[in-house]
């Protein structure tokens, strides 16, 4: 605050508009550095205050940047501290005496209802329409004369990014006289189809005001109508996942191969340099046989992300979100779930820790209950592995069978998701329906820039990942399956007798009602570490147990030959549902503070994955004799 | 010999590797601090000061509770200004 004489009483100015209409931009240019930030009473919502003396009367400006709304019926504690703020019903908060309105010009659909809702509580007003030099340039069209008519309150340009660009704004403060005091607002919750009648209004008053659109934006507008339509919309996102899927399968092919020989090529050179010995065998049976066989799905994670990056930067994943939402409802759950699911289709991790933005626990906590059954990209070199064993890569229509189960089980791991979430919903964590309030972006170009860097990101990710953790996992594994060495005149393979044999043995007491044989049960042990590894593991494991050369690129072959379908089958419903990685369940307990939450989710997930490895094992077995 | 004093090394360092990623980072902090508390000691080498310094660095770093693969980009719906502005 400077130390000017002020000749008239402070304004106590409010700043509101929605979301990304540049209105925290705009209170800086405001107050520059004169900000205090803090708290509103009571809650973590942030509370920004200013104070700038206006250039002409050197009237002093107390200025408070609201937290963002999309109208004052709120969805969100940020959008229900704005209401309360303008309606006087905060304590030690009085009324603010004028509001300026921040606008994106450039968005104004979106944002007059909140100008609407504001002009009729009768707040003393201006509008800030800003980002005005960005909406020129983009082509639309706007009269401010016919708009200020319209609404019946002042309307100002404003670019809060450039130096001056509050003149207009300072210039029409400067005018006003002092508003006065105002005592708290009376203010009920719009119905439905008051909330109707201001989108209508919305429309008459910016076709009144000869607001257009540039084309580009017109067609944009089309294209949602297309992608957004009930029953297109579903449609066209059920193609483009299905799409993504035959291309994880048929685009990986080449590179697959081309790893699978370097892995080959590299067993075979170590086979060819070292004398038949531990070493030989720990490098050979271990190191290629474990984590080269995992590496070979590098491709395939690669396709998938390609796509999630290009569906991200596009503009698409929102969109989907606004699609599925209705499902989610459906089912009991928030909207504001979807991000936290769609992440988990990386991993649960991140999608665990994205569940902060739900407010309500129960919400919350139902949400991290189903995450881990996305199915994880960790969980794609399992699948790729039984698909590439027992599935024929063969044409059915125009898509491959391959890609089609690969489809099937990712919408499987969704179905599953949503029942559960049926479940807990109307039992243990029941609430109220809270909808998705998305602002959709603009489509997009994506960005060659982004998609290499996101899937060099993603490389490095991976092959880390199989560098360091796979890789000492399988050396340990190969370790427990090569001692102790066989008693004299054993007559089996050495690993039978081994640690791991005699674990894998116990094991399948446990799970040979799924069909499991010694060497699965064994390779789901590791497999809690990280999902990935249960493929290293089997390639380890059947390194060991049999005189073959080249496990790491005839893993699918061996298993082809030595499990039936029935078995493929049952293990791919057992991965749909398995229970988490270790550090799934790590997160959840730190996230929910309990570990309740963790024993009941390996509980429920154990009983899922059983129950329906069981069901296919015997089904499959039934009709496949 | 020396092929079976290789691979005991290798076979351990994997092991300990995979246990230190494993382990919560809580637990690694705790097995930092002992060592440190170790190394504190009158007689203890000064490497073990190092590398007691070096565990409590990496005890906090990615691991345990998350994930390697973790740092998937989550979708994000929006790349405009700053939220809240």
């Amino acid at each position: 605050m400077t130390a000017h004489a002020h000749t008239l009483d402070p304004m106590r100015v409010a700043l509101v508009g929605v979301p990304n209409s540049g209105k925290t931009a705009l209170f800086n240019r405001l107050t520059g550095s004169r900000q205090k930030v803090a708290n509103y009473a009571g809650v973590t919502v942030e509370r920004k205050e200013g104070a700038f003396v206006g250039p002409h009367r050197q009237r002093l400006y107390r200025v408070l940047d609201l937290p963002g709304a999309y109208s004052l019926t709120p969805t969100t504690l940020d959008e229900a501290i704005t209401r309360d703020f303008l309606l006087g019903r905060l304590a030690d908060e009085p009324a603010p005496e004028f509001v300026v309105c921040v606008v994106d010009a450039t968005n104004l659909r979106l944002n007059l209802r909140l100008v609407l809702e504001l002009r009729d509580l009768g707040v003393p007003m201006v509008v800030a329409l800003n980002m005005s030099d960005l909406a020129e340039s983009r082509g639309y069209r706007l009269d401010h004369a016919l708009l200020e008519r319209e609404l019946g309150v002042p309307v100002v340009e404003t670019i809060a990014v450039e130096h001056g660009g509050d003149r207009h704004l300072l210039e029409k403060l400067e005018s006003l006289p002092h508003p006065g005091p105002r005592l708290p607002a009376a203010w009920s919750e719009p119905s439905f189809e008051q909330i109707q009648r201001t989108h209508r209004e919305v429309r008459r008053i910016l076709q009144a005001a000869g607001y257009i659109e540039p084309l580009r934006q017109r067609a944009l507008s089309r294209l949602d109508e297309v992608v957004l339509h009930p029953i297109a919309g579903p449609a066209i996102l059920a193609a483009v996942l299905f799409f993504v899927f035959q291309a994880v399968f048929s685009w990986a092919a080449v590179p697959m191969a081309l790893i699978d020989h370097a892995v080959s090529w590299t067993g075979g050179l170590i086979r060819q340099s070292l004398p038949d010995g531990l070493l030989r065998s720990l490098l050979v049976d271990g190191v290629i046989g474990g984590a080269g066989s995992v590496l070979v799905f590098l491709p395939q994670i690669l396709i998938l992300f390609l796509f999630i990056i290009a569906l991200e930067d596009s503009g698409y994943l929102p969109r989907a979100a606004y699609l599925l939402d209705r499902l989610m409802g459906s089912v009991g759950l928030s909207g504001r779930a979807f991000i936290p699911l769609l992440s988990s289709f990386a991993c649960a991790v991140p999608g665990i820790m994205a569940t902060r933005t739900i407010p309500n626990l129960r919400d919350r906590l139902a949400t991290i209950m189903i995450a881990p059954l996305m199915t994880c990209s960790a969980r794609l070199p399992v699948y790729a592995l039984i698909i590439a064993a027992f599935i024929s890569n063969r044409p059915v229509g125009p898509f491959n069978l391959q890609g089609l189960v690969l489809f099937t089980l990712y919408v499987a791991g969704i179905l599953a998701a949503m029942a559960v979430a049926y479940l807990l919903k109307r039992t243990a964590l029941r609430t109220a329906y809270h909808p998705l309030l998305l602002e959709l972006p603009e489509y997009h170009w994506p960005h060659v820039n982004n998609l290499l860097i996101g899937l060099w990101e993603r490389a490095k990710v991976f092959v880390r990942r199989v560098g360091t953790i796979i890789l000492a996992l399988m050396i340990v594994l190969w370790f427990l399956s090569s001692f102790p060495t066989p008693p004299p005149g054993a007559t089996g393979p050495p690993i039978v007798y081994s640690f791991a044999g005699m674990l894998g043995r116990a094991l399948e007491h446990v799970f040979a009602p799924l069909g499991f044989n010694w060497q699965i049960s064994l390779a789901l042990v590791p497999g809690l570490a990280a999902r990935e590894v249960v493929v290293g593991a089997l390639g380890t494991v059947y390194s060991l147990s049999t005189s073959a050369h080249d496990v790491a690129s005839t893993l699918a072959p061996m298993v082809a030959q030595t499990w039936s379908l029935a078995t493929a089958l049952s293990l791919l419903a057992w991965y749909v549902f398995a229970p988490q990685c270790l550090s799934t369940l790590v997160v959840v307990k730190r996230e929910s503070n309990s570990w309740r939450y963790p024993l009941f989710m390996v509980a429920y997930l154990f009983a899922l994955a059983y129950g329906a490895s069981f069901i296919t094992y015997r089904v499959a077995s039934a009709l496949l004799g | 010999m020396l092929e079976g004093l290789i691979v005991a090394i290798v076979v351990l360092a994997a092991s300990a590797y995979a246990a230190w990623a494993l382990m919560p980072v809580s637990a690694r902090l705790q097995l930092a601090r002992t060592v440190a508390g170790i190394a504190g000691g009158p007689a203890a080498p000064p490497w073990l000061g190092r590398l007691a310094a070096r565990l409590e660095r990496a005890a906090l770093r990615r691991g345990g509770g998350q994930c390697a693969a973790c740092d998937a980009r989550p979708a994000a719906p929006d790349r405009r200004p700053p939220a809240g502005g």
